[in-house]
């Protein structure tokens, strides 16, 4: 199964390598999200710095939504996935196939957004802001766990931009919740106060992952 | 069901029964709150709105695992079903917890954890029948629903436990706690009452909204029959 896991998450990986359009879209929405907010609540730098971990990781959820749609409607063209859903031995492969391509493409895009706003907003980042790589890390599992659980049951409705927005922000708002926090107590240099959102992240990632592995051959099956 | 029939109908009339009279003794019996005053008689309303949402979301659960293992339509119908009547008592909750801030807080609403979260418990199954409703498909709109039915229960602990979980401004709980219920046993009685009497409510709601389902899909099945 592990091999089946690489190969479908190398293919998705390939497939965003060929057309950068989801990461770089994902990234140019979420660098105009910066802009556009510190435009809109003025110029009180203080004031940014104190939203710009939950603007932030609201960008990263949408990037995750847009991501995971278009990975999935990638799949259901062309019938590819009548020809993944049949190739594979165990099909819960393909869950953890797509979990953990969605994972890299997160985690580079919750990276590059946070580092362009502690630039924007002249952060003076402590020396456990280093931490932040882990988190990121730890947060995009969870995201791409809860995406993919319901892209693949949603995904192919013709409603889907509306119903997976719908569907996924309050299922993921503890996530967005426990990453912004995190970001905020590592950016101030204080560890503990961010360590039960790791606790939490960590949570959510295993629950989502746990679940998606149980469901995911019964709601992504083929009409 | 005749108009008749519906005009005997024993449980309406013991659910509605059952609520009036809860609500006359909340209202005029039992003594007002010594701390909180009048408007704490609006808990007879909300504890039991609030406890019905977690009920009838554990029975989508429930039902919506039943589903996909056994791929039962009456377990589906029932996950649907319990979803709806379980909103609507969400919204109760949400509203009746809202009045009661405005008169205790002096505000409608604050980002107190469990009020945030119930109010992402009510997106969540509102999310989960927009989903229902827009698959045509019988057996896919069923195991979509099933799927986001067992995932979105997923958030039902982090609703009762959020007020341990973190600080907040929220009352903490006064009946399922260690040790004696801090509240006075008369109101105690009533509130215990409250919670029997709309579950007799539910019981009966639910229901109903069984018998739509269930026609629902046997019209969708004469539409699908070769005539």
């Amino acid at each position: 199964m592990l091999g089946d896991v690489a190969a479908l998450a190398m293919k998705d990986v390939r497939i965003e390598l060929r057309s950068p359009a989801s990461v770089a879209g994902a990234l140019t929405l979420g660098l105009v999200g910066l802009v556009v907010t510190g435009l809109a609540a003025g110029p009180d730098t203080a004031r940014l710095r104190a939203i710009a971990p939950g603007l932030a990781w609201l960008s990263i959820v949408y990037a995750a939504i847009t991501v995971g749609e278009r990975l999935d409607r990638i799949d259901r063209s062309d019938d590819a996935f009548a020809v993944l859903w049949l190739s594979v031995r165990d099909r819960r492969a393909i869950f953890a196939g797509k979990i953990m391509a969605l994972t890299l493409m997160l985690w580079t895009i919750s990276l590059a957004l946070l580092g362009t706003a502690v630039v924007l907003l002249n952060i003076d980042p402590s020396p456990v802001a280093v931490a932040l790589i882990p988190l990121a890390l730890i947060a995009s599992i969870a995201l791409a766990a809860g995406v993919v659980v319901v892209t693949s049951t949603v995904g192919g409705n013709s409603q889907r931009v509306l119903l997976l927005p719908v569907a996924l922000l309050p299922l993921l708002a503890p996530t967005l919740l426990a990453a912004s926090q995190a970001t905020g107590a590592l950016v101030a240099g204080t560890v503990d106060a961010s360590l039960p959102w790791f606790g939490l992240l960590a949570a959510q990632a295993a629950l989502f992952g746990g679940l998606g592995l149980l469901t995911y051959e019964h709601g992504a099956a083929l009409e | 069901m005749t108009m008749r029939q519906r005009l005997i109908d024993p449980p309406a009339w013991t659910a509605l029964i059952a609520v009036v009279a809860v609500v006359v003794v909340g209202l005029f019996v039992v003594p007002a709150d010594r701390l909180q005053g009048q408007v704490q008689r609006i808990m007879y309303v909300h504890v039991p709105s609030a406890w019905i949402a977690y009920l009838a979301f554990f029975i989508t659960f429930a039902a919506s695992v039943r589903y996909l293992w056994r791929r039962d339509l009456a377990a589906d119908r029932l996950a649907a079903s319990s979803a709806e009547v379980g909103l609507v008592f969400t919204a109760v909750a949400i509203v009746t917890g809202s009045i009661w801030g405005k008169a205790t807080w002096g505000v409608w609403w604050d980002w107190d954890p469990r009020l945030t979260t119930t109010a992402l418990l009510l997106v969540i199954y509102a999310g989960y029948i927009l989903i229902r409703g827009s698959i045509v498909d019988r057996d896919r709109r069923a195991r979509a629903g099933a799927v986001i039915g067992i995932v979105g229960f997923a958030n039902v602990p982090i609703v009762h436990f959020s007020v341990t979980w973190w600080r907040s401004l929220h009352q903490p709980p006064t009946i399922v706690r260690p040790g004696d219920p801090t509240i006075d046993h008369m109101l105690l009685g009533e509130l215990l009452a409250s919670v029997l009497a709309f579950s007799l409510l539910f019981l009966y709601l639910l229901n109903r909204r069984l018998e739509l389902e269930r026609a629902r899909d046997e019209a969708e099945q004469a539409l699908l029959m070769p005539s």
